[in-house]
């Protein structure tokens, strides 16, 4: 039998991907892409999120993303903007939603609900 | 408003396309994400599934056959355990996750909506440019999950965001809607979680290119937390 502890060597061909990459790329402009790499935005006064080994907790964790999203939408939208392109739908533009109107309504029920029962709660 | 005449047509220039689809033998909640990156991705196509006799370099073939360079390809085993492929087809790059901790759209948790079919904003975390691996998913996630420009199935507005996070030595995924551009957001979903397991320089196969050791499988997960059950009584005795 072989011996319970081999060595296992792991591949990391850092030429081969760095080679990898330079025949994906494209040369397409920035608005065919719209990535933006952030860090996370400020957050809220008032709330207490430290650095440290949030990933655990939910809560933070969730806090962090949010924050990463605000950031680039932050930075993405006036970037739009400047390029002359109008990013806010208009009011009376309507199209079909990635979630239909059904589920919105039960989102809003449970919503609802949810509230109803913490004041009963009280 | 409306009553402004319609712009002229722009060129929609860049031709991306990404086959969307499946395994035999995948969960319900698998299924349920495939859907959502359907919603999200108008330049996405569909298949049906794949037999799991197959061998997987015939993803290639299909990929060709519906007109698509890219593919997002969801591997089933065991019925639990789900598997995310990413690839470039047919030149390569792949890559394969393990996909944990999801959550659909269809959730009621999430407020957030969004049009069928706007473009995304695309969120990377600072992490995606330390390491070449890294750097390679990144460029391969824009190019998948970014909707084309004018392409003719997209909205011409923006209202959500896409982060991609890397923590714990995995990606975690993250949809959501621009409420007010001052950056107030509410979460649409999905929720998913990729662990990288391996990256290869072809599409579906050839020689690899990263290895992810800190990359435990699930089989192995699930046996030593068995193994840990049986030593409970030995452990007492001691």
């Amino acid at each position: 039998a072989l011996p319970a502890s081999i060595e296992k060597h792991y591949i990391n061909d850092v030429a081969g991907m760095k080679c990898k990459l330079e025949e994906l790329k494209s040369n397409l402009d920035w608005i065919e892409r719209l990535d933006t790499t952030s860090d996370p935005a400020p957050a809220q006064p008032g709330t207490d999120i430290q650095g440290g080994d949030d990933i655990h907790n939910d809560f933070r964790r969730e806090m962090l993303f949010y924050r990463q999203a605000q950031a680039t939408v932050l930075t993405a939208i006036p970037k739009l903007h400047k390029m002359g392109i109008k990013t806010k739908r208009p009011e009376d533009y309507f199209a079909q939603m990635a979630k239909t109107d059904d589920h919105m309504k039960r989102v809003r029920e449970r919503l609802l609900h949810k509230q109803l029962s913490i004041e009963k709660s009280e | 408003s409306s009553d402004e005449p319609l712009p002229k047509i722009k060129k929609w220039i860049n031709k991306e396309r990404v086959l969307v689809f499946s395994s035999r033998g995948v969960s319900y909640r698998a299924r349920h994400l495939m859907k959502d990156l359907r919603t999200l991705m108008p330049h996405s196509k569909a298949e049906s599934k794949m037999d799991k006799k197959d061998q997987l370099f015939v993803v290639n073939e299909i990929c060709e056959m519906k007109n698509c360079n890219k593919c997002i390809f969801f591997e089933a085993k065991k019925r639990k355990d789900l598997y995310m492929w990413i690839a470039n087809a047919p030149r390569g790059p792949s890559a394969k996750f393990l996909v944990e901790n999801v959550h659909t759209m269809l959730e009621l948790k999430m407020t957030g909506n969004c049009l069928k079919g706007s473009r995304p904003l695309l969120s990377f975390d600072k992490n995606f440019d330390t390491e070449p691996h890294w750097n390679l998913l990144k460029e391969l996630f824009i190019q998948i999950f970014s909707t084309p420009n004018y392409h003719p199935k997209s909205q011409p507005f923006y209202d959500n965001v896409y982060t991609f996070s890397i923590h714990d030595n995995r990606i975690w995924f993250r949809n959501y809607q621009i409420l007010e551009e001052d950056g107030s957001l509410a979460e649409i979903g999905p929720r998913f979680v990729l662990n990288p397991i391996r990256m290869f320089s072809g599409s579906f196969g050839g020689p690899t290119l990263y290895q992810n050791p800190t990359y435990v499988s699930p089989n192995e997960y699930r046996r030593s937390l068995k193994q840990k059950v049986a030593m409970k009584y030995i452990n007492k005795l001691n």
